[in-house]
């Protein structure tokens, strides 16, 4: 469960008066257990994309479905995950990975099971009884992966999220989220400006262009997990990439 | 004791004299502005003339006269007189945390409330002082409504601010977890905003107990500023310094219980826990 539908969709925003259309026409199906990235330079409008998955915008026309359900609002079958990992700092974290099984109404002791579960999946048993602010970037990121999965969503969104991390953290926490879809097999929608993160995580890249915001292109990426940079086909794919983002690119 | 254990404790004293001393130093321009004040109000003034010192006490006088007044109980009932008043205007200033949260949460009631409030808030609490007395009378309703003034717009306005600064990733993150818009106020913003709404305690706290003394200045029978400005009348200007210190020391005491309260439930916020 977790086949996500756009149809028609897009989004004029106004700017004092003057309707600014960022995204155009976006039809587009990711089936369950799929991870699509949609890559593209800032101000293509794949954020606003994100924000009307989760609920959080409306589209000013089109419909977004999950599983056939028209999505009218933010909800638990779509969690996000943000760059700035939005971890709540006055709760420990287990508390942060039970606050969405506590909204859903599980009870207590299943709860607890559930968290136990999560923590473990990525990595950080050890620390449930931590504060955020007692942990490094990457595991709060985890953390935050492990929130969003807790209440079983149908799709997992996610914001750049390893945009904050240094490069080595950045790499590290790739692998891990590699592992763990693998694991969940979740449809996951990831939003990126890196072509790298693109290749190395997605099932297909959705490319889109800028002013206004449409899908050039559509690129599947057929390679075995994990993934080798130093693959030829990866290369291939990353010039493939590179080209299309690069016509994107503002002239200097 | 074994050498070892004797060079240990040595090296602790000398480690906590590391601590103490530049610590104590500090305060030197303090001391030096004691003695300064004992030696002008024992020595040089009485020698100009023998009724100018009273207008300034010595530091030891006054000291003296606040140990008289602790020992008597004096002092302890005119300070919980203040307290008491500050207190009960405080509980009734809190309302202004829900108010507030309504205020930042909820763009037309905030559009409704702010035009009053930004008409209301330059008046000083000490204006009301006439109106107030024609309203309640002299008395505990009258000096407990200009305390509420002193209290009631920092709690509100700091309350404000914190919901409007609360980080919005928060409260889409719990609302894509499944929380209903009244959890969300509940479980994130309100925790979120709680630092903040601290803050304005503090600075009410501290405006309120500006304009508690002044209030009892006017129109009180007990309390620290009644106490001084009856001392005033019988020229004890002894005991008006003493007072003008317990005012002081008391301020500074609620502060920082405030402030140690703030740390010990909120460890988590980093505006809090750093030394300011």
């Amino acid at each position: 469960m977790g086949h996500l539908s756009l149809s028609a969709v897009s989004k004029i925003y106004d700017d004092h008066g003057a309707p600014v259309t960022a995204l155009s026409g976006i039809t587009l199906d990711i089936a369950d257990g799929e991870f699509c990235a949609i890559l593209g330079h800032s101000g293509c409008g794949k954020t606003s994309l994100l924000n009307m998955v989760a609920g959080f915008e409306s589209p000013t026309s089109g419909s977004i479905t999950v599983d056939r359900q028209a999505v009218t609002g933010p909800g638990w079958e779509r969690t996000i995950i943000f760059q700035d990992y939005a971890l709540f700092p006055w709760a420990n974290i287990r508390d942060n990975v039970a606050f969405g099984l506590e909204m859903k109404g599980v009870p207590p002791a299943e709860r607890r099971r559930i968290v136990d579960h999560h923590l473990s999946l990525v990595g950080l048993a050890a620390f449930a009884e931590r504060y955020p602010h007692q942990l490094s970037g990457g595991m709060k990121q985890r953390v935050a992966i492990a929130r969003a999965l807790a209440v079983q969503p149908r799709v997992l969104l996610m914001d750049e999220p390893f945009a904050a991390l240094d490069d080595q953290t950045r790499r590290a926490m790739q692998g891990e989220l590699t592992r763990i879809w693998q694991q969940e097999k979740k449809t996951v929608v990831l939003v990126t400006h890196s072509i790298d993160e693109a290749i190395l995580l997605a099932d297909t890249v959705v490319v889109l262009s800028r002013h206004p915001g449409r899908i050039k292109r559509i690129v599947p990426i057929g390679l075995d997990r994990p993934r080798d940079e130093d693959d030829p086909a990866y290369a291939v794919l990353r010039k493939e990439l590179r080209a299309l983002i690069h016509d994107e690119a503002d002239p200097i | 004791m074994t050498a070892a254990t004797v060079t240990i404790k040595q090296g602790r004293s000398v480690r906590r004299a590391a601590i103490v001393v530049p610590w104590l130093r500090n305060f030197s321009l303090l001391a030096a502005l004691l003695g300064g004040w004992q030696i002008a109000s024992a020595v040089i003034l009485p020698r100009f003339d023998p009724q100018i010192g009273v207008l300034l006490p010595s530091p030891a006088g006054v000291a003296i006269t606040l140990a008289g007044l602790l020992a008597s109980g004096e002092l302890l009932i005119h300070l919980a007189a203040s307290v008491k008043r500050e207190a009960i205007a405080f509980l009734i200033a809190a309302l202004a945390i829900p108010v507030g949260v309504a205020m930042g949460w909820r763009h037309s009631i905030h559009a409704q409330l702010y035009p009053v409030l930004e008409v209301l808030r330059p008046i000083p609490p000490l204006a009301w002082i006439p109106l107030s007395i024609l309203w309640f009378g002299l008395g505990e309703l009258q000096n407990q409504f200009i305390i509420f003034l002193g209290l009631v717009f920092p709690i509100l306005l700091n309350t404000v601010e914190g919901v409007h600064r609360v980080d919005r990733n928060l409260i889409r993150a719990a609302r894509s977890l499944g929380a209903s818009e009244w959890k969300v106020l509940r479980r994130v913003v309100i925790p979120a905003a709680l630092p903040q709404i601290v803050v304005g305690v503090r600075v009410g706290l501290g405006t309120g107990w500006m304009a508690l003394v002044a209030a009892e200045l006017v129109g009180a029978n007990s309390g620290l500023g009644f106490m001084i400005n009856d001392a005033r009348s019988l020229l004890r200007t002894d005991i008006v310094v003493a007072g003008m210190v317990a005012i002081g020391v008391a301020g500074l005491a609620i502060d920082l219980g405030i402030r140690a309260l703030a740390r010990r439930l909120l460890p988590w916020s980093p505006s809090l826990t750093k030394r300011d």
